[in-house]
């Protein structure tokens, strides 16, 4: 009886759940929180952090085990008292010295220079390394004898060099550079050290094919400042910016003038469109003077899909919300206030104040987020309330683990947060599978029928089990397998779709890589909104998958 | 490494193999794997173009936005790696004639890449 979990709350649910309570027994898995900064960096070698929304993800933390560092390996390498524990190497014959605990590595003809520390790291363990140079003169890297760190030795720079990484090969830590550069060339460096880090963690090399870490609804830029570029004006109109006190107390509000009942005022954009799904556009108003206005919102490209709203206009700011689904193809949106008579405004001529202009989904009008979102570029936009998430491109986007040994184990939960926003084409948003595609675990958004979400649970044989969601669509999914018990389940937002108990054949899962957002065949790419992926090993009970689905719930917007 | 806002880079068949070598040499790490997704104009192989979507290191979009710089990185790319480079200005040129970029806008407007495909009038070859 699993009995690490408290808090248990009404029908098993708590908002208090650490998901790193499933794995309190080393359970194999994996827990990727995209909310969680201190998980991310935006290359694959753990160099550069994410710290900021709209940065790529090159490498994403497994949490399970709680990012917990094994002991120092490096010996005598923090601030070095003489050279114990440190051996030389290499062609270039080189020398070390220690002077006021910075070791400084020379060679004394051309060729390689190598700094041998007794500290041995092995192969397919992620490490956290560093290395601080004080000064070097040649290109110098660090890596394990023999081997590189991730694909190649890593290029050290000078001052604080941190990594994570797996080394190809077991070996020794070695600084300096195995290929073959002038004499006298030296490096200096102290701060040496090396910590495992474990975990399955994710990475993806390619820079292009890296997801970006967002918390962006609102799809307008802008949106408090009407009298940018970004808006236009069609028949002109005056803006006065930061006139009015906004609804949220902030003097950014805008004062646009009509001088002529012909006016429009109007911003083309929409990020990227999905043909044939509902938009929601909403904006506040308010006037002194005019008793109407109309907001509108129309397909750019064709003057289709035209939804508008006659506003009563009155002194305190009223929010309007329009909603249309956009069916032309190539669509782009135009959102704004309109003060032709034709289209519902008065006769007269005058000001309103306008504040807070957002473009959704539709689909997002049903999370758990503000109604607003204040964004002023692609990359500055408010992000409390807004739930984190990593966006595949349905492109090329995809991150994979080296090999997670599933072996010792027929079953498996895993439960995710997504939004899945297209239905054009089979994707994956997780998958873990053996030679032949068989032992999978994964998640399909949609799969091959497209239209849904899929589980797939199996042994020699495949069992995949599948209930019908329209992109685009916000869901906690939770998927259930058992290769012994014959058993697949899909549930969706914490309610069961689907299962099956057709056989899954014989035998364990694999000991494979696990590919977030593209299969291993670097084919299937999802598009769509990630906001947490958890993977388990072993069966989970009522309580746990019940609470699990409401942390990742929490973490996507969702309310079950 | 500073990277780009998003960029999406269309390549023909013909020049992709030569031009994943060259994103490989350009940046060691960041850019070795680029233009694999795969595009036809009918969704279905043989692929006729191929397709990278996403953040690049800046040095490498500052590259292949220029015939002469490309040339010219590239082959101190290549001469770094002890290597005669194997390309003339004429087929770097040519290469880059090959290819689509587009920087998330279009005629003013937003593009994803999804819709920068639908312009070039391809479809992505969802193999699987």
């Amino acid at each position: 009886m699993y009995t690490g979990l408290t808090n248990l709350g009404l029908n098993g649910r708590s908002s208090s759940f650490n998901p790193a309570n499933l794995f309190v027994k080393n359970e194999q898995g994996a827990w990727y929180d995209p909310s969680d900064f201190s998980s991310m960096y935006q290359d694959s070698a753990g160099t550069t952090p994410v710290t900021a929304v709209e940065q790529p993800v090159g490498l994403l933390l497994d949490k399970r085990l709680g990012l917990v560092r094994g002991a120092e390996l490096v010996v005598n390498g923090a601030a070095p008292v003489g050279t114990t524990g440190w051996s030389t190497g290499g062609s270039g014959v080189p020398t070390l010295t220690e002077s006021g605990g910075v070791l400084t590595l020379t060679s004394t003809g051309v060729g390689s220079l190598v700094a041998t520390n007794t500290g041995s790291l092995v192969a397919g363990t992620t490490y956290e390394i560093t290395v601080n140079v004080t000064a070097k003169n040649a290109v110098m890297h660090v890596r394990t004898a023999g081997g590189g760190l991730d694909a190649s030795p890593l290029t050290l720079n000078v001052g604080l060099n941190r990594f994570i990484a797996t080394p190809s090969i077991s070996g020794v830590l070695n600084v300096g550079n195995v290929g073959s550069v002038g004499a006298g060339s030296t490096i200096s460096f102290n701060g040496v050290s090396a910590k495992a880090l474990p975990g399955n963690h994710a990475l993806q090399a390619t820079a292009a094919s890296r997801p970006v870490l967002s918390a962006r609804y609102n799809l307008l830029t802008k949106s408090e400042q009407f009298d940018n570029a970004a808006w236009s004006v069609v028949l002109g109109a005056a803006v006065t910016p930061d006139t009015v006190l906004a609804p949220d107390g902030t003097l950014t509000a805008d004062t646009i003038t009509f001088a002529s009942t012909d006016y429009r005022y109007q911003q083309i954009n929409t990020g990227s469109p999905i043909v044939g799904k509902s938009y929601t556009y909403s904006v506040s108003v308010w006037s002194p003077t005019k008793a109407k206005i109309c907001v509108r919102m129309v397909n750019s490209a064709d003057g289709a899909d035209e939804v508008k709203q006659q506003v009563n206009l009155s002194a305190g700011a009223t929010r309007i919300t329009l909603t249309r689904a956009f069916t032309g193809a190539g669509n782009s949106i135009d959102i704004g206030v309109d003060n032709r008579t034709a289209v519902g405004a008065d006769a007269i001529a005058g000001a309103i104040y306008a504040w807070g202009a957002d473009l959704r989904l539709t689909a997002d009008t049903a999370l758990n987020i503000p109604a607003y979102q204040r964004v002023n570029t692609a990359t500055d936009y408010d992000t409390a309330g807004f739930p984190h998430y990593l966006k595949f491109d349905g492109v090329d986007d995809g991150m994979a683990t080296g090999t997670v040994d599933f072996t010792a184990t027929d079953k498996a939960t895993a439960w995710a947060g997504v939004t899945k926003l297209s239905d054009a084409a089979r994707a994956v948003v997780f998958r873990h599978e053996g030679g032949g595609g068989a032992q999978r675990i994964s998640f399909e958004a949609p799969n091959s029928s497209l239209g849904n979400y899929e589980f797939v649970s199996g042994g020699t044989l495949n069992v995949s089990v599948a209930s019908a969601s329209v992109a685009p669509i916000t869901s906690v999914l939770c998927g259930i397998g058992d290769i012994a018990g014959d058993v697949a389940t899909l549930r969706v937002n914490g309610v069961q779709t689907a299962t099956s108990a057709a056989d899954q054949g014989t035998g364990s899962h694999a000991n494979a890589a696990l590919y977030v957002g593209k299969s291993p065949a670097a084919t299937l790419p999802f598009n769509g909104r990630l906001y947490g992926l958890i993977v388990r090993g072993v069966t989970s009970n009522a309580a746990q998958i019940a609470q699990t689905e409401t942390y990742v719930a929490q973490k996507t917007g969702v309310v079950l | 490494v500073k990277y780009t806002p998003n960029i999406t880079l269309v390549v023909t068949t013909a020049v992709a193999v030569n031009l994943r070598e060259l994103s490989r040499r350009l940046d060691k790490g960041d850019c070795d794997g680029m233009f694999t997704a795969k595009l036809s104009t009918s969704g279905s192989l043989p692929a006729t173009h191929f397709i990278s979507s996403g953040h690049v290191p800046s040095a490498y979009l500052n590259a292949v936005t220029n015939n002469v710089r490309l040339y010219n990185i590239a082959k101190a790319a290549w001469e770094a790696d002890g290597d005669v480079f194997p390309f003339t200005q004429t087929q770097v040129t040519n290469a880059l004639s090959n290819c689509s970029l587009s920087d998330g806008t279009f005629n003013g407007e937003p593009e994803g890449p999804h819709q920068m495909i639908a312009r070039l009038g391809l479809k992505l070859i969802n193999e699987g």
